[in-house]
């Protein structure tokens, strides 16, 4: 750690690192404090409104809805306190298996997410920058699965692995595997192999921002850390790594979130189970079917409220790993 | 922009545009020998890797070649014949509410390009001004961000659809690249990052000059974000090509290509055409593919030249 | 070059583009039609609501637009709350309980008085039990669209080929209940002939992940061994007794029967088949690698002409009877069928509350059930049948054999299906296909064998009796 910080104080020495605007000289006194307020308000203006628009307003409702009940006497939404809450956490308690389990499966994203896929795009990312022969050509196959359709991602995944139609068990018996498992037969296996899906079609986009960060290290860092014979591991952890730290934590981040938002993996490629649900997926199997939205809003709202906090908690322990450096 | 990056990446010397070489040049000859170990080493499963995810689009492309019977025989057998036909048929004999694919290209383009520009721009200038400038609720609106991010909805459609209809924003473009140009998102939160770490100093010296805020937002920071943005545009850009909620609810008339295709490959589905479903997908795969390649360029090179000493 | 290259592609872009949103434009007309349908465009596909939309045309002098959406469920809420050009949808999982309570769908009170033909009313042509399950609040909102046939499909020609018979009753080799003398052919002794005729080259079954195809196997049982006065009573959810495990075991033998076929004797399916997606199962079917599939009514028409039917034809099978069946006065088995797509909302047709083209779309639903536009619907479905009597239609020279099976079926067999609009159900709390939450046990039964189902239910039972009080409160 120490020498991760001396190395990043090396390239701020370097760039001359930054100041913030904050700690900038304030040469023209209040004027500048004022125009600097104006530019902010300007600035923020449209964002904030479309957001209070689309965003807000749109989900008021949600959260109003949170909190009531469908009377089928009425016809009406009423308002039943905090009810819908309090079943959501007896189901996870223990009231409903699929609650229960689709609450384990979408937390095991982040562990999946953060701590097997992004290091792995991180080393992905490192190495293309290495100019590793050939490149440039994995940078665009590397982003393939990106834009190639779920639909028929999943379908030659599936196929792949299937047991009398898929290629992969011939290869295992031929290699002498005995007792090959039912890949998507049964639970927990078909949930490894949509995390082993999500770990294999997901690196690409990481790739993709993190080796832009990475490449944005200006030449000469790398270059000085060169001349002081830093090895390829330190020059990794110690250099780039630091210095791509904000993109870092920022796809950790988003890692986070995938813990609320996976939906599509599991739907495609075990379409008929609720052993791999997801909690955005159980919502949204829950609205198409149109059953109890009240609980639905609570039980995404009761995540939410809970994971939130928790991420925030994360990216600022984050922010205290490296000092920030800007170059 | 590639004309004058190119030479730019030159004049950085023969490091620039082998750095490795160059830097072994000063070192023992050892070290270059493990290190072109590890790098093939690297290249090995960078290949096996690649291989998986070239394999799916191969498998795609040759069974979008097959007829209908032979597919169902054998889904991993080189094509025996080639019906072209499959391609023909999507691209001239199909077409939603009169628009056929190629009208639904020029739908697509127009929406991802703009809806692609301004949520760019939107997303940056929140993250930069959150990211730079200290104020009261900053910390709070990142919350939000995060937030945003977070919170599975459900169910809002009706509630959306009725604030778009309240403001006559329904079956419009106008009112679908509304949407698209939210500030905060998937977006907000790479190019905060970005921004975080980019230096302050070239704001520093232009503030001295009485460059105004927005001066310096827009001529030297915005510029100086291309890479970034470039690489957060294409993700977006391939979200907005690929979405289908929005503009099947809002354009209902002028179906996106995404809106088209899906209706399509359900049509297709339906019948069990599975090859003529992999070329409708080929067809509307092959423009991304090109744009992607073209930009990969265009990305390698603004990286090797954006380095703020170059 | 590259920025040659690059400017080509833009202008080609741009060209491509402005032809685009020309054609778009062009094709952008106003809404002048007399009656615009929405259907969802799913296993029936569109053919059918086109060939009635210009038939419908060509009799009324109406205009008749059509949308087939393949989204459609998900986007109807969103179009009944904040209006639509739409006057009638057709699609799976309406909630219309929910929409008929905020008062969101019209009435349909006097479509059932309307007349079909000459003095036959919709509620006459309508099937009685679907009739029922179309009332809220005294009021029907809803006509049930189709009477859905599964079961297990088999390969004709294979059949033919072999001599095999088609199985017409279960008959456990334990304990056998087949009699050969009465024409009967057992369903176990079937599947170890099978492999024993083709030296296990052909698998008795090929099923896939989306396991819920052998409900209709399943329930067939089910309502066999209880008949279909007791699952009505059932659905009616009266008390929480019609769930307990000893008074009414059928549904738990039902599931035995199956844990015994598939579960306990994995010779009898290829390998691996919980994991199998749905497409990877048909077409290990239709190439002839395994002799039965669960399956319904559309898949010979999802998969026509994609297949050699010189390996395939397909036709379906009447459930075999289980061991204690209910038989009628004269000794002979009840014939007895689940109609597919039933649980919880089922597929309705519905009007909206503020459609601009109300008794178009009445006079839309009653022409769409005439003897001559049932048969077109099937016809042009390849089997499907609408929910409707269809004692007066017979199918034309080209129905297929597995056509005339679906209709066969449907016709002779007493039909039955779960749905309900008790509180629990409408609220989601309570599944009626597997209580308690809908979970379905068969990929779990097939990792593990030895789960004891005796327990499972009765576990089930005392959940829902602990629950009840506060479902209905």
């Amino acid at each position: 750690m120490s020498e991760a910080k001396a190395a990043a104080t090396a390239a701020e020495k370097l760039q001359k690192g930054g100041q913030s605007a904050e700690n900038a000289p304030k040469r023209k006194g209040l004027d500048r404090k004022k125009r600097k307020a104006i530019f902010i308000c300007v600035m923020l203006a449209f964002p904030l409104v479309q957001l209070f628009v689309f965003w807000f307003l749109v989900n008021v409702n949600t959260v109003v809805m949170s909190f009531q009940e469908f009377d089928w006497l009425s016809g009406k939404y009423i308002f039943n306190g905090f009810k819908n809450f309090i079943r959501v956490f007896e189901e996870i308690g223990g009231g409903s298996a699929v609650t229960r389990r689709t609450v384990i499966n979408s937390v095991l994203y982040f562990p999946v997410t953060c701590f097997i896929s992004l290091p792995l795009s991180i080393l992905f990312s490192y190495f293309l920058y290495k100019k590793v022969p050939g490149a440039a050509a994995f940078r665009v196959i590397f982003f393939l699965p990106s834009i190639i359709p779920v639909a028929v991602l999943t379908m030659t995944f599936s196929f792949s692995f299937d047991a009398t139609l898929g290629f992969v068990n011939p290869i295992l018996r031929a290699l002498g595997v005995e007792n090959i498992p039912s890949w998507f037969g049964r639970y927990p296996n078909n949930q490894i192999m949509i995390f082993a899906y999500c770990i294999w079609a997901g690196l690409g986009t990481n790739i993709v921002l993190i080796s832009g960060a990475i490449s944005r290290i200006p030449v000469e860092i790398m270059e000085y850390s060169k001349l002081e014979g830093v090895g390829k591991a330190r020059e990794l952890f110690q250099i780039a790594i630091p210095l791509v730290w904000p993109t870092i934590t920022t796809t950790f981040i988003l890692g986070c979130t995938s813990v609320f938002t996976v939906m599509m993996q599991p739907l495609m490629l075990t379409p008929s189970t609720t052993d791999t649900y997801t909690i955005a997926l159980m919502i949204y199997n829950g609205v198409l079917n149109g059953r109890n939205l009240p609980y639905l809003s609570a039980f995404g709202l009761a995540m939410s409220v809970i994971g939130v906090p928790i991420i925030l908690l994360i990216k600022w322990a984050l922010g205290k790993v490296y000092a920030d450096v800007e170059y | 922009m590639n004309d004058t990056a190119s030479p730019r990446a030159n004049g950085q010397g023969t490091c620039a545009a082998d750095k490795t070489a160059c830097a072994e040049g000063l070192k023992k000859p050892r070290f270059k020998v493990t290190k072109d170990w590890a790098l093939w080493v690297v290249f090995a499963v960078f290949f096996v890797y690649a291989v998986t995810l070239v394999f799916p689009f191969v498998w795609m492309l040759f069974n979008s070649v097959k007829g209908n019977q032979e597919y169902f025989t054998n889904i991993w057998a080189f094509p025996q014949s080639f019906h072209v036909e499959n391609y023909t048929n999507v691209l001239f004999d199909y077409d939603v509410h009169g628009v056929t694919l190629f009208g639904m290209f020029g739908i697509s383009i127009l929406v991802t390009l703009f809806g692609t520009a301004l949520s760019l721009l939107m997303s940056s200038i929140a993250a930069y001004v959150i990211a730079k400038y200290k104020f009261f609720g900053r910390n709070a609106l990142y919350a939000l961000a995060v937030f945003v991010m977070a919170v599975p909805v459900a169910g809002t459609l009706p509630a959306q659809y009725s604030i778009m209809q309240t403001l006559h924003l329904t079956n419009s473009i106008v009112g679908v690249l509304i949407l698209y140009a939210g500030g905060f998102g998937f977006n907000f939160l790479i190019l905060y990052g970005f921004f975080k770490n980019l230096s302050w100093e070239y704001a520093e010296a232009a503030l001295i000059d009485g460059c105004s805020d927005f001066g310096i937002f827009f001529k030297i920071m915005l510029p100086m974000a291309r890479p970034a943005l470039i690489a957060v545009g294409v993700i977006h850009a391939i979200g907005l090509w690929n979405d289908y909620l929005t503009p099947s609810i809002y354009l209902p008339n002028t179906p996106t290509l995404a809106v088209g295709v899906n209706l399509l490959l359900s049509e297709l589905r339906g019948r069990s055409a599975y090859p003529e479903m992999f070329a409708t997908m080929i067809i509307a795969l092959i423009p991304i593919l090109v744009v992607f390649i073209c930009f990969q360029k265009t990305i390698m090179e603004n990286t090797v030249a954006g380095g703020l000493k170059g | 070059m590259k920025a040659k290259v690059l400017r080509m592609l833009v202008l080609a872009m741009a060209l491509v583009m402005a032809l685009g949103v020309g054609l778009a434009f062009s094709a952008c007309s106003k809404a002048d039609w007399d009656l615009k349908i929405a259907v969802v465009h799913k296993e029936y596909g569109q053919r059918w609501i086109n060939a009635l939309a210009r038939k419908f045309e060509d009799e009324t002098g109406l205009v008749v637009e059509v949308e087939a959406n393949p989204n459609l469920q998900s986007e109807i809420p969103n179009r009944l709350q904040n209006g639509s050009d739409d006057d009638l949808f057709f699609s799976h999982g309406i909630t219309w309980e929910l929409f008929a309570a905020r008062g969101l769908l019209e009435p349909l009170d006097d479509l059932y008085a309307m007349q079909v033909s000459d003095g036959v009313t919709v509620a006459d042509k309508v099937l009685p039990q679907f009739a029922s399950a179309s009332q809220f609040n005294g009021h029907y909102y809803k006509v049930a669209w189709t009477n859905g046939t599964g079961g297990l499909v088999y390969n004709k020609k294979m059949f033919e080929d072999r001599g095999w018979a088609v199985p017409t009753v279960y008959s456990n080799p334990d304990n056998p209940d087949c009699d050969p003398e009465a024409g009967e052919v057992g369903l176990m002794e079937l599947c170890e002939k099978i492999l024993a005729d083709t030296d296990g080259e052909v698998k008795p079954f090929v099923w896939s992940s989306e396991t819920y195809y052998w409900d209709y196997v399943v329930f067939d049982w089910w309502a066999q061994l209880a008949g279909v006065d007791a699952i009505e009573t059932y659905t009616q959810l009266a008390s929480p007794d019609v769930f307990d495990p000893a008074a009414h075991p059928e549904q738990k033998e039902a599931l035995k029967a199956w844990k015994n076929l598939i579960a306990d004797h994995p010779e009898y399916s290829m390998e691996d088949c919980a994991g199998k997606q749905y497409t990877a199962a048909q077409m290990e079917f239709v190439t002839g690698k395994a002799a039965m599939i669960p399956c319904a009514q559309w898949l010979e028409s999802g998969m026509t002409g994609n297949y050699d039917e010189s390996t395939c034809v397909m036709d379906i099978m009447r459930t075999p009877y289980l061991d204690g069946a209910k038989k009628d006065e004269s000794g002979e088995y009840i014939p007895v069928n689940y109609s597919v797509g039933s649980t919880n909302s089922g597929d309705s047709i519905i009007i909206p509350a503020d459609a601009d083209h109300k008794d178009a779309a009445k006079q839309f639903v009653a022409f769409m059930l005439r003897d001559d536009n049932l048969k077109l619907f099937s016809e042009e479905t390849y089997g499907v049948q609408l929910a409707a009597d269809y004692s007066n239609v017979t199918l034309g020279d080209d129905a297929t054999d597995f056509m005339k099976s679906v209709y066969e079926i449907n016709a002779t067999s007493q039909k039955f299906d779960l749905l309900s609009s008790a509180l629990p159900v409408l609220q989601g709390y309570l599944s009626l296909d597997w209580p308690v939450e809908g979970v379905q046990h068969y990929a779990s039964l097939v990792a593990d064998p030895s789960t004891d189902i005796d327990a499972l239910y009765q576990s089930n039972y005392e959940e829902i009796v602990s629950e009840w009080s506060e479902w209905f409160a």
